[in-house]
């Protein structure tokens, strides 16, 4: 699957071609390079990987170099046998073929002429001649390669002023050099990594490990960063972890139209609750304007859901008004000390199901975030115990991902209130400063809703438990 | 006359972490490359997942990534080409390691398995090979029920199938599948009408259907047998 052939006072450049992955395949779409241009590879190692009918394969490099040429951008799909990469072999092929005259071609020459159709250079500057490393550099030869021993003969090492990529800069600072003290061997003088690899591997740089790992082809880190910016038209190789791809679907199917089918078990149970409930209750419904600035910038910060701050202000108000943190059962009236939190999941077509967080009162943001989504997971999975879905004592619903900013929840019975919190959007409002001055200003705002039923409460302790959880958050 | 055949080593993995089985099945292959171990076909089910794909693009998790999490379906980076699907409990996922040269046949090979194992369970499913790339897997009609997807790494498959057996279809509605526009997704119970509890059955169906395919003995080896071949094969955190 490859060829070789020589330029004039280079070593030998291989050829890296699209694979024959199968008898009915012509043709093979690259999807990521795991290496750039000037990048050392050892034979076997994965170069770059191809995709065809969802099937993504690895394609190792035919022998151990420096990669001189990617030739083939990313999704771009090319026919069998086209070239995608040229291999400058060895340092120590590079050595030997330095030590020839220049102008000399080496003896295993075949140059089949490689498609060139869509060839593409990944670094103009370079036009094809090999990348290399080690102190292959002679003087009266074009400035391709830096004197990369480190002893600062180089040409066009102007070092004011140059700019480094994200690779070289990490790798500089990894082992501690100073880049001013590299000579570049890029177009421009540019120092690229294998420049400063060199210079670490020659002594100058006090480094007392190589860095890069080429002995396998699934470490990681061998080409953490991309650095597609400094190399356009280069490919931006990707971590190295493998994997293929499932394919993805589309949106799931819901009953068939035109048909009447009979209501899930479920969904039968949901209409009976609900329908009691508005049966049961004198549901009323009070709103509050609340800004999140605050939450927004601490959520990021604690990496937690807007949810688990909603739900932290909710139990902190429901102790100062224990009224709504209550049961209504006939006559029966019972107040709870403790916050048995309910969170609305939904289980997508087949309905919703509600997961009491219990004890919820003795928990943070954080632990309220966590002990949510490992109940909405399992409440998912199907896995919920009984005892998770029983013993809620105030129920907060979230529907606002779709964008909604207004609800009119249901009251989960025997419960008597219910919150419900929506879309978080910007807004323009009104702020008044500490000196009574009022300005407009967009803030990220929501509306929270709470259903309550009038048999055990009046508007006015809703609205105030209402206040009590702006208040909250918004950190007044 | 099974006898001679070369074997395929099934093992029943149950519920595990998508990075859990990402890490064995890279474990497998490096002993399967190695030739430590024969074929391997790993089965599981995953907890709920969204796996993103080297290619994935930012609006495919349109609702946002906390409200994914906040439904319990954890969200993992990959590196393998493809865009972003979903796996959860009730999907059977197979992941057969083995050594192939022909990829697209390796593709058909795995198509025609879960065509003939859809077939016992009474279900006439087909492959849709003409319609293009974006058809690999297996429909009933124009219902999509199980999905393929293959990483080759010198010579050595990983990743595989999933089934949609009796998991949830809802969390394939809450992304947005490029390419795929149109598409229902549909399960083996959804089209069999019958309840859950189908999972046990159809995951040796199929099973022996790969098995058969690939002209492979099935041999039933669990996950201890399988780590004592593959001498470094670190273990799985958790096995459910």
């Amino acid at each position: 699957m490859s060829s070789s052939r020589t330029e004039p006072g280079a070593s030998t450049l291989i050829d890296v071609t699209m694979p024959q992955m199968g008898v009915s395949v012509a043709e093979g779409t690259v999807v990521a390079w795991r290496v750039d241009v000037g990048d050392p590879i050892a034979a076997d190692e994965t170069i770059c990987e191809i995709s065809t009918d969802k099937i993504d394969t690895e394609v190792p490099s035919p022998a151990s170099g420096v990669v001189a040429e990617i030739l083939v951008p990313i999704d771009e799909t090319v026919s069998i046998g086209t070239v995608l990469a040229r291999i400058s072999t060895d340092a120590d092929a590079e050595l030997e073929a330095a030590a020839d005259e220049p102008g000399t071609v080496s003896p295993d020459t075949t140059a089949p002429d490689p498609t060139k159709a869509r060839a593409v250079q990944a670094e103009p500057a370079q036009s094809g001649e090999p990348a290399q490393s080690g102190e292959s550099a002679r003087s009266g030869e074009p400035a391709r390669s830096g004197d990369s021993s480190g002893n600062g003969a180089s040409a066009a090492s102007a070092s004011a002023g140059r700019r480094y990529s994200p690779v070289v800069q990490r790798i500089a600072a990894e082992h501690g050099v100073d880049l001013a003290q590299v000579a570049g061997t890029g177009r421009g003088g540019r120092v690229r990594k294998q420049d400063v690899l060199a210079f670490i591997e020659s002594g100058d740089g006090g480094a007392t490990e190589p860095p890069l790992h080429i002995e396998s082809p699934y470490r990681p880190d061998l080409v953490p960063e991309s650095p597609a910016a400094a190399a356009p038209g280069a490919a931006a190789p990707a971590a190295a972890a493998p994997g293929g791809a499932l394919a993805a679907p589309a949106s799931s199917g819901g009953a068939t139209r035109d048909v009447p089918s009979t209501l899930s078990r479920m969904r039968r149970q949901i209409g009976e609750h609900m329908k009691r409930s508005l049966e049961t209750a004198a549901t009323c419904t009070t709103w509050i304007e609340v800004d999140m600035s605050r939450v927004e910038a601490a959520r990021a910060r604690l990496g937690v859901t807007g949810l688990a701050f909603v739900a932290r202000a909710s139990i902190e108000a429901l102790r100062e008004f224990p009224a709504l943190n209550a049961w209504l059962e006939g006559e029966n009236y019972t107040l709870h000390d403790g916050v048995n939190l309910g969170i609305a999941v939904s289980l997508g077509e087949d309905g919703l199901i509600v997961p009491v967080v219990h004890g919820a009162h003795e928990l943070s943001e954080e632990g309220l975030a966590a002990r949510i989504r490992d109940l909405a997971r399992r409440a998912r999975a199907r896995q919920l115990a009984p005892d998770e879905v029983r013993g809620g004592t105030f129920t907060i619903t979230n529907p606002g991902q779709y964008g909604s900013i207004m609800a009119t929840p249901i009251i989960n019975q025997p419960q008597v209130a219910i919150l419900d919190f929506e879309a978080v959007i910007k807004r323009p409002v009104v702020v008044t400063d500490s000196e009574g001055n009022d300005s407009i200003s967009i803030r990220p705002m929501t509306i929270l809703g709470l259903s309550w039923d009038h048999r055990a409460l009046d508007g006015a302790m809703s609205a105030q438990f209402l206040a009590a959880v702006k208040r909250r958050l918004e950190g007044a | 006359m099974a006898s001679g055949r070369p074997e395929l080593w099934v093992c029943h993995l149950g519920t595990l972490e998508y990075r859990e089985a990402l890490a064995l099945q890279e474990s497998v292959r490096a002993a399967r490359q190695e030739g430590e171990l024969p074929d391997v076909l790993l089965t599981l089910e995953h907890w709920p997942v969204y796996t993103r794909g080297r290619r994935s693009a930012v609006g495919e998790l349109p609702m946002g990534e906390d409200w994914y999490r906040m439904q319990g379906i954890e969200i993992v980076e990959t590196d393998r080409g493809g865009k972003v699907t979903y796996h959860g409990p009730g999907q059977l996922v197979g992941y057969p390691i083995v050594a192939i040269d022909d990829v697209v046949a390796y593709v058909r090979t795995l198509e025609r398995a879960l065509v003939a194992a859809l077939a016992e369970e009474g279900i006439g499913a087909r492959g849709r090979p003409e319609d293009g790339p974006d058809y690999t897997g297996v429909w009933v009609e124009n219902r999509k029920i199980a999905s393929i997807g293959v990483h080759v790494a010198r010579g050595v498959t990983t990743h595989g199938f999933a089934v949609n057996v009796e998991n949830d279809l809802q969390p394939f509605g809450w992304i947005v599948a490029c390419g795929l526009e149109g598409v229902q997704m549909t399960s083996l119970i959804k089209e069999t009408g019958r309840g859950a509890g189908q999972m046990r059955c159809f995951r040796r169906r199929a099973a022996f259907q790969v098995a058969e395919a690939l002209g492979r003995r099935q041999r039933l080896v669990s996950l201890a047998a399988l780590r004592a071949r593959a001498g470094s094969t670190p273990a799985p955190a958790a096995v459910a």
